[in-house]
């Protein structure tokens, strides 16, 4: 991917920009929000991560001047702002995703790769499917081969979710977000366990494990590799 | 205190103000006064002169000019001379009786001044002059008794007027010094608070006046004052003192990573365990920053109506495998009311209920229920408790356990900074709702009572 990173904190865009490019995207870097602007403008770029406060343009005053040209491109905003308002305030001016400092690359690794398949999103399915795993979205049914799996609320929703997004990884952040509708980091083991209940419900009973623990990162649901 | 204060004071400035209308009313009134009194002991001389005359004047009329000589010398001599006169004149203007030397120019009443006995001190007179037949007839009395009349008066007025501005500058200096009394206790309480001594108030007495009112108000916001104060002196030595801890071990990870013997495997290890340490500090911060965003906000975009039952047991659900994997259980009351409604930002009510089920989690012993029940309250309110049966918290500690980094386990090595509470408690606030620790006999009961929708 062609990636454009607006951070004016040196140390910050090399941490980012190196491990960008040992992940085989490409990144342009400029650390002024009106250099942003103009860049975002003038190339085509696949995504963009800004900073929100940086010299020259606020990080929020150029997503919206991009919108305002009914620019399209996926806007990842990094920042030390890390307050639920501060959260809403960039997501409403047109920012498409939100991770606050201090963050870790795989979690914004993650994201990166969720955004850049975001378009394909909006096609309606009423049936996810990975290997042999089943999910009927009408229905609300799981089903692994020919067995029904019966699922709590809960465990449907998480299921779904990392469905969705089969083959990648969903970040602890990105799961609370999006099945719990969290904003916060409980202290308990929410997401462990309900893995785990859902693990013994969709893998355990059968030869081959899909839902994977990505250590320290997440989790992932794929057929076996 | 100076002077100089009490004679800028509004008391003093307001008294000399009607000092100054006193004054002039004073002088009108008293130059009428004067004005009156004058004209009415003049129009009474004259009365008096204009008789004498009108008697002469019968006498020539019955006795001739022989008779009036004679009767005027005989009462010339007769009436001292000091206040009353007498002068008679003929047709060549010669004297022909009294001590007059000249008769006046001019007929009728004029102002003169005349000796009072021959050859001795003058005195003011009226005096009256008239003709009977050829002759000048001239009556005069002294000036003495009107003048006398009229000092009198106006001695009066100056002694009065005099005793009125020092009382009236007395008791406004008075006022004024009062005032200004109380009013610089009032400024050195402030300065006292100011610098530090939270614990001092304004002196307050019973009156009902401005000052006591403005008082009474001013320590009651130093009440509050010094509750923020001394919260916020709490919270940051606790900030510095829940933060060495973690930091600390950060530093002492990462020096041991930096060890040159190590295996690599272990250095990531330690480098690991340093990182996690990061990210809890991290989550501390996180925590304050939102305790201070929603205490400091109003902003109530975020809010919507939801049934609090809907909320409720979505939390419940979700913490439901957690209670068991640690041999608790978590219970909805079925009870629970379905219909009450919540006008509330959703996210906060789950991240209060989250850290209210947490908290039981962590700190209730295997076996314990945790009970979790809706109801709606008498005045259309909405009641949400959350109860365990656990080992509950002493009775001495339920005020505490609210405030900042408060923890009842001193130690300080459970996971969690003690501001889960906190943050219970600025949400609840943020929503107009009250939160209420009680002995559930045994454990620990939490009420959130939520205001009816209209008035929160």
């Amino acid at each position: 991917m062609k990636i454009l990173l607006a951070e004016d904190d040196r140390k910050t865009s090399d941490f980012i920009r190196k491990g960008l490019i040992q992940n085989s995207h490409t990144v342009d870097c400029v650390d002024d929000g009106r250099d942003a602007l103009s860049a975002c403008l003038y190339n085509t770029y696949d995504l963009v991560i800004l900073d929100r406060m940086m010299p020259g343009m606020d990080g929020l005053a150029v997503v919206k001047s991009l919108r305002a040209t009914n620019s399209k491109l996926p806007v990842l905003f990094l920042t030390a702002m890390a307050d639920v308002d501060d959260r809403v305030e960039g997501l409403t001016a047109g920012g498409d995703d939100y991770l606050t400092k201090p963050f870790h690359f795989s979690e914004l690794l993650a994201r990166i790769t969720a955004l850049a398949r975001r378009p394909h999103e909006t096609e309606t399915v009423s049936k996810l499917q990975v290997a042999d795993l089943e999910l009927d979205l009408m229905t609300r049914v799981a089903k692994r081969g020919k067995t029904s799996i019966e699922l709590k609320a809960k465990e449907y929703a998480l299921l779904e979710v990392l469905m969705r997004n089969a083959g990648r990884v969903m970040t602890r952040t990105m799961l609370l977000e999006q099945v719990w509708d969290f904003n916060f980091d409980p202290q308990t083991t929410v997401i462990e366990t309900h893995i785990s209940r859902l693990r013994s419900k969709i893998d355990k009973p059968f030869d081959t494990s899909l839902l994977h623990t990505i250590r320290n990162i997440g989790y992932s649901i794929h057929a076996p590799r | 205190m100076r002077p100089a204060n009490v004679l800028s004071g509004a008391a003093f400035r307001a008294t000399l103000f009607a000092l100054a209308i006193f004054f002039l009313i004073l002088i009108l009134a008293g130059s009428a006064l004067y004005q009156i009194v004058r004209s009415y002991q003049y129009a009474e001389l004259e009365a008096q002169m204009i008789e004498e005359v009108v008697l002469f004047r019968q006498i020539f009329e019955r006795e001739g000019r022989t008779g009036l000589i004679k009767t005027m010398k005989i009462l010339d001599k007769s009436s001292p001379p000091v206040q009353h006169k007498l002068g008679l004149f003929g047709e060549n203007n010669e004297k022909l009786v009294g001590s007059l030397s000249v008769a006046p120019d001019i007929l009728g009443f004029a102002k003169m001044t005349l000796e009072l006995q021959p050859g001795g001190k003058s005195g003011s007179f009226y005096i009256h002059t008239a003709k009977i037949d050829k002759t000048t007839i001239v009556v005069g009395r002294s000036l003495q008794a009107i003048t006398a009349v009229i000092d009198a008066l106006l001695y009066g007025l100056v002694v009065t007027g005099l005793i009125v501005i020092a009382t009236t500058l007395l008791i406004g200096y008075w006022l004024s010094w009062r005032v200004s009394r109380k009013l610089e206790a009032l400024v050195d309480t402030l300065d006292r608070v100011a610098s530090g001594e939270t614990h001092v108030r304004i002196p307050v007495n019973k009156n009902h006046n401005q000052i006591n009112r403005i008082s009474i108000r001013i320590n009651e916001h130093l009440d509050r004052l010094s509750i923020l104060m001394e919260s916020t002196r709490n919270t940051s030595k606790a900030i510095a003192h829940d933060l060495r801890t973690p930091l600390s071990r950060v530093s002492m990870l990462l020096e041991e990573a930096t060890n040159d013997g190590l295996k690599k495997q272990k250095t990531i290890e330690l480098i690991r365990e340093a990182e996690t340490e990061l990210v809890n500090i991290t989550g501390i911060f996180d925590t304050m920053l939102r305790i201070a965003r929603i205490q400091s906000s109003n902003d109530r975009t975020g809010f919507s109506p939801i049934l609090a039952k809907d909320l409720v047991s979505d939390v419940v659900e979700t913490y439901q495998p957690v209670f068991e994997v640690s041999g608790q259980r978590l219970i909805l009351n079925p009870q629970s009311s379905t219909s009450a409604k919540l006008v509330c930002d959703s996210k906060m009510i789950k991240q209060l209920l989250a850290n209210l089920l947490e908290n039981a989690n962590r700190y209730c012993p295997v076996e314990v229920d945790v009970n979790v029940s809706v109801s709606t309250t008498e005045n259309g309110g909405v009641l949400i408790i959350v109860a365990d049966n656990g080992p509950g918290i002493p009775a001495g500690e339920l005020d505490k356990v609210m405030e900042p980094f408060h923890r009842i386990d001193t130690s300080r090595t459970e996971r969690g900074a003690g501001l889960g509470l906190s943050l219970v408690k600025a949400i609840a606030l943020r929503h107009n709702a009250e939160v209420t620790l009680s002995d559930n006999r045994p454990g620990l009961r939490v009420s959130i009572t939520f205001p009816p929708s209209h008035l929160s």
